[in-house]
């Protein structure tokens, strides 16, 4: 009890914020802001989250998203509910932003996350910033504990959203990869640095996993027949290779701790027969 | 022999009567010119001697009621040439004059070929078979369009205004040519704008006016001067030619003793 | 003369069938040519093998079917329309269809029903159709044609494009360069199913009415007495051209030109009357059609390039020409 309130004394020293005192009232304006608002805040100190957050296709706590009300980004709605402090994505609205901190409201912007660390430190941050340093750090120490010795031996995978899109190091999929224990081909593809996989080098890759978008998108469209294909479909059935596991993009979209369940997901799904 | 027979024939047009009625007969071996002012309804009765448009009355063909007839039948038996016949795209004189054997099916192709070569030649086309129609002179290409109509051996042939735009010399040649496919065997009706050379080249006249047969006989008798002032506001020029008071041109409606 | 079309078809389809060979052995992963000959005889399904199969082969197919029908449909609307300008793309047909295709796989309506797709481009190449010859009905000349196809294609675009933004799925958005752009990448072979047969109903009908429509030159009266149902005539070349081009664009998008260069080619080497012109075409389309593809598989970028800009590159300057040299000769 008085680790924590010495914590709490010491992050309000460390924060930038000129107010120690948790913030009342907090609206997020920012699809991965969401997720860390609703996983570490107080329901009462929930102001509003974006509208993405409702879907279930984009966020994996859209049923926690619903009860809150929902804003489309826009400094009109922000100021109309007047919170004590905005949740944004760095480098993302930054005219919203700037608007909102002439106004005189107090914006914190996060860096999106691309490693391990990174999500830990985004995790901490917005606890701090909340005023639930406790709940951040179980919540960090739960990822930390995902860099633990794995039972499964190494495969080699690689993740396919729509269209045949290979996410690059600047997204959380080649440390979901990792997290989960298997190896990222996407080098061989020359696509270390993510881009566009065309079809008949994936059929020639020898790639155990294909981890692949859950079906979650409402309606069709085209980016859906590529992990479809009948050559990907064929190459599973008569060489045993390319095993699509479906995964929920939006688990691992955004640093927060969604990225468990993703891990968890993967693993299990690999070290199935 | 009578080929075309006409009774009653009406053509009316948005619920206005535009010709008719009307009665009618083309015999072989006769040329039965059509005249009148415009908008006396010639093309119109053309185009529903053909087929074309929808028509009132009896029609027969070679005796048999026209209305027997299926499409390739009557067009068989029936020529049409518009006026100012065009081409849509580039098309050597001999495929032109080929397409004339389109009622016959193509299933014969040495008598689609032995008619094609016959017109061509009765027509002088031979040297020009392999030019492109477009780029002939206006009396060879009349020339081309009438092959093709020559090529389908036709009993009867319905030729709207073929002097249109040509040169003196080739309206000679053309009524000529008609003339001549009438003497072969063929009934054969023009339609005409210019008096004397209806006169000279028709064995028979039609008078149109306004939707109307004004009169009908031998073309040397039919154009009197009352009719000429009265459907077409000029008066006659007469001369004798191989022993017959014909028109040879027309003049306006003056006073006596002034002059033309 | 009779000998020389002939021998333009041999040509043809001698070049066809190297092409199909370089459309199998070109590809995005770099197969040495032993190894593709290698892996048929094994016997055994290979990676290799099923490349072709699964990959090459629909879209070599698919650039064969789709272009026989640009071609075919190309010369049989100059035909129909009187204008040596006319050609799916050009007159808003080829838009007009992927706009129905569009309604029906955005909707969903392709998902449960696979057949709603090529439905849905006949349908609208059906539409496009019958509009163009309503907006150019009694008018044969060149302006009121591309005015009347620039409005269908505006209209069709747009229609298009507001589709792709209502629908759903976010990834829709993104999509629009395919539909105007269209490609043949990773077509397989249930595409090919879906709008091959189409096409070659398509193509028999178009060929079988290529005798008739040479009557057509002379005028539709000098046609109708010549023995010709114009209007049957006319209908039998809508329902040709419809299901020659509606599929095509329902699964490989708008590809444009095809139906404009090839029988312009053609026609010093075998003449205009339809009767040889049509078929001519179809083979040239095809074979114009699938070397394009293959140039889309050469050139050295990321991704692929649009079927449809390579058609376009070669089709809008030579269209600028065709225009400018009947304004002359109208002049």
């Amino acid at each position: 009890m008085r680790a924590a309130v010495w914590l709490l004394v010491l992050a309000g020293a460390f924060t930038a914020a000129p107010t120690a005192a948790a913030p009342a009232r907090v609206a997020s304006i920012n699809l991965c802001t969401d997720a860390l608002l609703l996983e570490l805040a107080d329901p009462a100190q929930i102001a509003s989250v974006t509208r993405l957050s409702r879907d279930p296709a984009l966020s994996v706590h859209a049923a926690r998203a619903r009860k809150v009300p929902a804003n489309r980004g826009s400094a009109e709605e922000l100021i109309a509910l007047d919170p004590d402090l905005v949740l944004a994505g760095a480098g993302s609205a930054t005219a919203t932003v700037a608007l909102l901190r002439r106004l005189g409201y107090r914006v914190a912007a996060i860096e999106p996350a691309a490693t391990l660390p990174d999500v830990l430190r985004s995790v901490r941050e917005v606890g701090a910033l909340l005023g639930q340093e406790a709940r951040a750090a179980a919540l960090a120490g739960t990822l930390a504990a995902l860099t633990g010795p794995l039972s499964v031996t190494a495969l080699d995978a690689l993740i396919l959203q729509p269209g045949g899109y290979v996410p690059g190091p600047d997204t959380l999929g080649p440390t979901l990869l990792a997290l989960a224990g298997l190896r990222n081909r996407a080098p061989d593809l020359g696509l270390a640095a993510g881009g566009f996989a065309n079809l008949e080098s994936l059929v020639l890759m020898q790639a155990a996993v294909i981890v692949r978008s859950a079906d979650a998108m409402h309606g069709r469209a085209l980016a859906d027949d590529f992990i479809r294909h009948p050559a990907l479909r064929a190459a599973r059935l008569t060489h045993g290779k390319l095993r699509p596991v479906a995964v929920n993009d939006a688990a691992w979209a955004c640093g927060s701790g969604a990225l468990r369940a993703a891990v968890m997901t993967l693993r299990s799904a690999v070290s199935a027969p | 022999m009578t080929l075309l027979t006409a009774h009653q024939l009406c053509i009316a047009y948005a619920g206005r009567r535009v010709l008719g009625p009307l009665d009618l007969a083309l015999t072989a071996g006769r040329v039965l010119g059509v005249v009148g002012p415009n908008g006396a309804g010639k093309s119109s009765l053309l185009r529903a001697l053909a087929g074309l448009i929808p028509a009132t009355g009896q029609c027969s063909l070679l005796g048999e009621d026209a209305a027997q007839f299926d499409e390739r039948a009557r067009a068989r038996c029936v020529g049409y040439l518009p006026q100012l016949p065009s081409v849509a795209w580039p098309l050597s004189v001999a495929d032109l004059v080929a397409l004339g054997r389109t009622p016959h099916g193509g299933g014969d192709h040495a008598r689609d070929l032995a008619a094609t070569t016959r017109a061509m030649a009765a027509l002088g086309l031979r040297k020009l078979a392999t030019r492109d129609v477009q780029t002939l002179s206006g009396g060879e290409r009349m020339r081309a369009h009438l092959a093709r109509l020559a090529a389908g051996e036709h009993r009867v042939l319905l030729v709207d205004e073929p002097t249109a735009s040509l040169d003196p010399r080739y309206q000679l040649e053309v009524l000529g040519h008609l003339r001549q496919q009438a003497r072969a065997g063929a009934a054969v009706l023009i339609v005409l704008h210019d008096l004397p050379l209806a006169v000279r080249y028709c064995d028979d006249l039609l008078v149109l006016d306004a939707g109307a047969a004004v009169r009908t006989g031998p073309s040397l008798a039919v154009l009197d001067d009352a009719l000429l002032a009265r459907v077409f506001g000029v008066r006659g020029i007469r001369a004798t030619l191989d022993g017959s008071a014909q028109l040879v041109g027309i003049a306006s409606l003056q006073p006596p003793g002034e002059q033309p | 003369m009779s000998l020389r079309p002939a021998r333009i078809a041999l040509l043809q389809a001698g070049l066809l069938g190297i092409a199909f060979i370089a459309s199998l052995a070109i590809g995005a992963a770099d197969i040495p040519v032993r190894v593709l000959i290698a892996s048929f005889g094994s016997g055994a399904d290979t990676d290799v093998l099923l490349i072709l199969r699964e990959i090459r082969l629909p879209r070599t197919l698919l650039a064969l079917a789709i272009g026989a029908g640009l071609g075919a449909s190309g010369a049989a609307l100059q035909a129909l329309l009187r204008n040596p300008l006319a050609e799916p793309g050009l007159v808003g047909i080829s838009a007009t269809s992927a706009l129905g295709a569009v309604l029906a796989f955005y909707s969903g309506l392709s998902a449960r029903f696979a057949l709603a797709l090529p439905l849905g481009g006949l349908v609208g190449a059906l539409a496009g159709t019958l509009l163009i010859l309503r907006l150019t009905r009694g008018s044969a000349g060149s302006l009121t044609m591309i005015l009347a196809g620039v409005i269908l294609t505006t209209f069709a675009s747009a229609g298009t494009s507001l589709v792709l933004s209502l629908a759903p799925n976010p990834y829709a958005a993104y999509e629009i360069l395919f539909w105007l752009m269209g490609s043949l990448a990773d077509r397989s072979l249930d595409h090919v199913l879906l709008a091959v047969p189409f096409i070659a109903v398509g193509l028999t009908l178009l060929l079988r009415t290529a005798r008739e429509l040479e009557a057509l030159a002379l005028g539709d009266d000098t046609a109708r007495s010549l023995g010709v149902n114009v209007a049957r005539l006319r209908l039998r070349a809508i329902a040709g051209t419809a299901l020659a081009v509606g599929p095509g664009v329902a699964v490989a998008g708008f590809i444009g030109f095809v139906g404009l260069l090839v029988p312009h080619a053609l026609r010093p080497l075998v003449g205009a009357r339809p009767r040889l012109l049509l078929p001519q075409s179809a083979l040239g389309g095809a074979l114009l059609t699938l070397l394009a593809d293959i140039g889309c598989r050469l050139v050295p970028m990321v991704g692929e390039l649009k079927l449809g800009i390579v058609t376009a590159l070669l089709g809008a300057p030579f269209f600028l020409y065709l225009l400018t040299r009947e304004r002359r000769l109208q002049a």
